[in-house]
């Protein structure tokens, strides 16, 4: 999980332009208590093939990512649609998931399902041992891996 | 995704196919592209081999930039398609893909790959592949 979240930090700081940084699950729990209410947010999931397999899931409000949409674009945030916003949080994961597996597996091959994308609302907990938490531009966003095993 | 993609003219220079399924990522690369200071021609987007191969059918294309990971037609079956086109023996392919496993280079590795880019990638590092190449390979 470590590993995933790394490379989570890594995309946002060389792909996104964005200060990222992990964080404690306590750090992670007063971050998420002090996003707005009602908030929407953003989970990309991407559903990976190989020598093991499994789905590896981005979650992140969805007003942070339209700012690192328009940044990763160069756009102004107003200028971005919203399903740019959705593909964005698409290519997110899959770069996490792909950085991931090549630093940890560079021996072997994986594929790698198109991103799914699905809205939710704001999480008001999380369990720290199945998530991996970090702050991007000081907002919250969670990593999680879920092994085969579990897909629904 | 993206069903009629409009390609973007620029000045003179080489033309660019982008390859990739994220439009988001598409438009990425398309913006590193036009800003590096490299004189390029028309960049084409495509979301797939299977689009790609269409517009390399009917324009002039110096520079692909495929993705792996795509439905309908992947990077690696586009670049097969391309090895067996003696017509297409000048096209420079770089391969822009999150899969930079050794596993994923080595079923590459004979099909004229001139650069391999791992996602996430750097805007300077798309600066350095077009300067690199284009001494080489301008019209």
């Amino acid at each position: 999980m470590a590993a995933l979240g790394a490379a989570a930090v890594n995309v946002a700081e060389d792909s996104l332009f964005a200060f990222a940084e992990a964080c404690s699950a306590d750090a992670l729990a007063v971050s998420l208590d002090a996003r707005p209410d009602g908030e929407t947010w953003l989970r990309a999931a991407v559903r990976f093939r190989g020598p093991f397999q499994g789905v590896a899931e981005v979650s992140l409000p969805r007003d942070l990512a339209l700012e690192l949409c328009a940044a990763f674009g160069g756009d102004s945030p107003e200028d971005v649609a919203p399903q740019d916003v959705r593909d964005f949080a698409g290519e997110f994961a899959n770069m996490m998931c792909g950085l991931w597996l090549t630093r940890a597996h560079s021996q072997a091959r994986f594929d790698l399902d198109a991103p799914r994308i699905d809205e939710f609302g704001r999480p008001v907990a999380v369990a720290p041992a199945d998530v991996f938490g970090l702050l991007v531009n000081d907002a919250p966003v969670i990593v999680s891996l879920r092994p085969a095993e579990s897909q629904h | 995704m993206q069903s009629e993609l409009t390609p973007e003219t620029a000045g003179a220079g080489p033309n660019v196919l982008i390859v990739d399924d994220s439009a988001m990522m598409r438009k990425l690369i398309r913006r590193v592209t036009s800003v590096v200071g490299v004189p390029i021609g028309t960049i084409f987007e495509a979301g797939n081999g299977r689009e790609a191969l269409d517009i390399l059918e009917h324009e002039d294309i110096k520079f692909v930039f495929t993705d792996i990971n795509m439905p309908v037609m992947t990077g690696t079956e586009l670049l097969r398609a391309m090895h067996e086109r003696p017509e297409w023996q000048h096209i420079v392919r770089i391969i822009i893909s999150t899969d930079g496993s050794e596993a994923r280079r080595e079923e590459v590795s004979g099909l004229d790959v001139k650069m391999y880019v791992e996602k996430p990638f750097r805007p300077e590092v798309m600066r350095d592949v077009l300067s690199d190449l284009s001494p080489t390979t301008g019209r």
